[in-house]
């Protein structure tokens, strides 16, 4: 009889320390769940940042090469910035390594990344194509993106004169776009060409130049000057990213 | 007495039952107060990161640095917070040395509870440079 009590109670404090043990196994695995949830929600919040300022910081590189290749610089220089950020990224985080991939666009328009094509035809394009691979690592998981990003300056050109003899009014429309949508620009500075192959001569005040600023990125311009037949006309511009282009047309006769 | 050994058990059980439940329920009090806590400062953290990139969108956080338009940038910030909010922004320049002589932020610190983020900002002009810039925040508690 004894005994069996012994055995009850022994059951009893059994039944007790089981019941414990149960409710901390779920007390842990429910904070477990509200501190993975907790995490997630911060791990997301910082990655969705780094990617966006990665992003932010690849286009202003881009930009800043693209108008120091425009404006004389040499074409490595796109690549050797892109490899100064990659670095300063990859040094700043200190609970997450960000390693930044990048490879210039190499084709038949492209070269390191960076086209420049101001032929004669109506139009110019400035542009810098590369693309990026981006992995953020953290203790125990490790994100990827992949994107191409792409730094555009266009300039479309066209003229027609009037006038008869060597005396002509000319009128240029000037359009310019960043990344395809419509852009201002810093400056314009125009030439024209009175014979074929001969000298660009820059209009000035004394052509009597008229710009007038559509505010939409097209610029009528209009001037008047004393040439041939064939009257060639040269828009130079700088957008407001200081990015160059430039580009060439034969004016025709109306 | 069988009876009375059972019923003795089960009270028991009962017991440890509601001393579990009181065990869960004061011990769920703190991560509870804690995430309460951090839930704030995320929110903060978050609101850092946004104005951070907001003011890089269009390039305007590297212009304004380039040309160390101190009070300019002070007045961009500030206009992308509440006004509850206190900011101190500091730029550093690529060796972690601050290059802002005159403080951009929106008066003393207002709380102890500070949150700071980091934004690594190149430049879009042909001098290339790259930035560091910590925008600190706080609300009053």
């Amino acid at each position: 009889m004894k005994r069996k009590r012994a055995n009850s109670s022994n059951s009893g404090q059994a039944l007790i320390i089981t019941s414990l043990i149960i409710t901390m196994l779920l007390l842990s695995t429910a904070y477990h769940i509200i501190e993975m949830k907790r995490n997630t929600t911060r791990n997301e919040t910082t990655t969705n940042y780094i990617f966006t300022a990665t992003r932010l910081n690849t286009i202003n590189t881009m930009v800043s090469a693209l108008a120091d290749v425009s404006n004389g610089g040499e074409r490595d220089v796109l690549t050797a910035n892109l490899g100064k950020l990659a670095l300063a990224l990859r040094d700043h985080y200190y609970d997450t390594q960000c390693d930044l991939l990048f490879v210039p666009l190499d084709s038949s328009l492209y070269q390191d990344g960076i086209r420049m094509s101001w032929e004669s035809g109506g139009s110019g394009i400035s542009s810098a194509c590369v693309s990026f691979l981006m992995n953020l690592s953290e203790f125990s998981t490790s994100y990827n993106s992949g994107y191409e990003a792409n730094v555009t300056t266009t300039l479309t050109i066209n003229g027609v004169y009037t006038g008869s003899g060597g005396q002509k009014g000319v009128n240029v429309t000037c359009s310019i776009y960043n990344e395809e949508e419509p852009a201002l620009a810093n400056g314009i500075t125009l030439f024209y060409q009175d014979e074929t192959e001969g000298q660009w001569i820059m209009v000035s005040s004394s052509n009597d130049l008229n710009v007038i600023d559509c505010g939409n990125g097209t610029y009528l311009m209009s001037f008047n000057v004393y040439a041939q037949n064939v009257l060639n006309v040269s828009a130079h511009v700088q957008d407001l990213r200081d990015i160059f282009v430039m580009a060439n047309t034969t004016c025709t006769f109306i | 007495m069988r009876l009375f050994n059972d019923n003795k058990g089960q009270i028991r059980i009962i017991e440890a039952f509601f001393a579990s439940i009181l065990l869960l329920s004061s011990l769920t009090l703190i991560p509870s107060d804690t995430h309460v806590e951090d839930s704030n400062s995320q929110a903060l953290r978050s609101t850092a990161q946004q104005t951070l990139t907001t003011l890089d969108n269009d390039g305007t956080l590297s212009r304004l640095i380039e040309n160390r338009s101190w009070t300019a940038l002070r007045k961009c910030v500030q206009s992308l917070l509440s006004p509850a909010v206190w900011f101190n922004l500091t730029i550093f320049d690529e060796n972690m040395n601050p290059i802002n002589q005159v403080p951009i932020c929106n008066g003393g610190l207002i709380s102890e509870r500070v949150v700071a983020t980091e934004y690594v900002c190149a430049s879009s002009n042909r001098d290339y440079k790259i930035y560091v810039a910590r925008l600190q925040l706080s609300v009053v508690s």
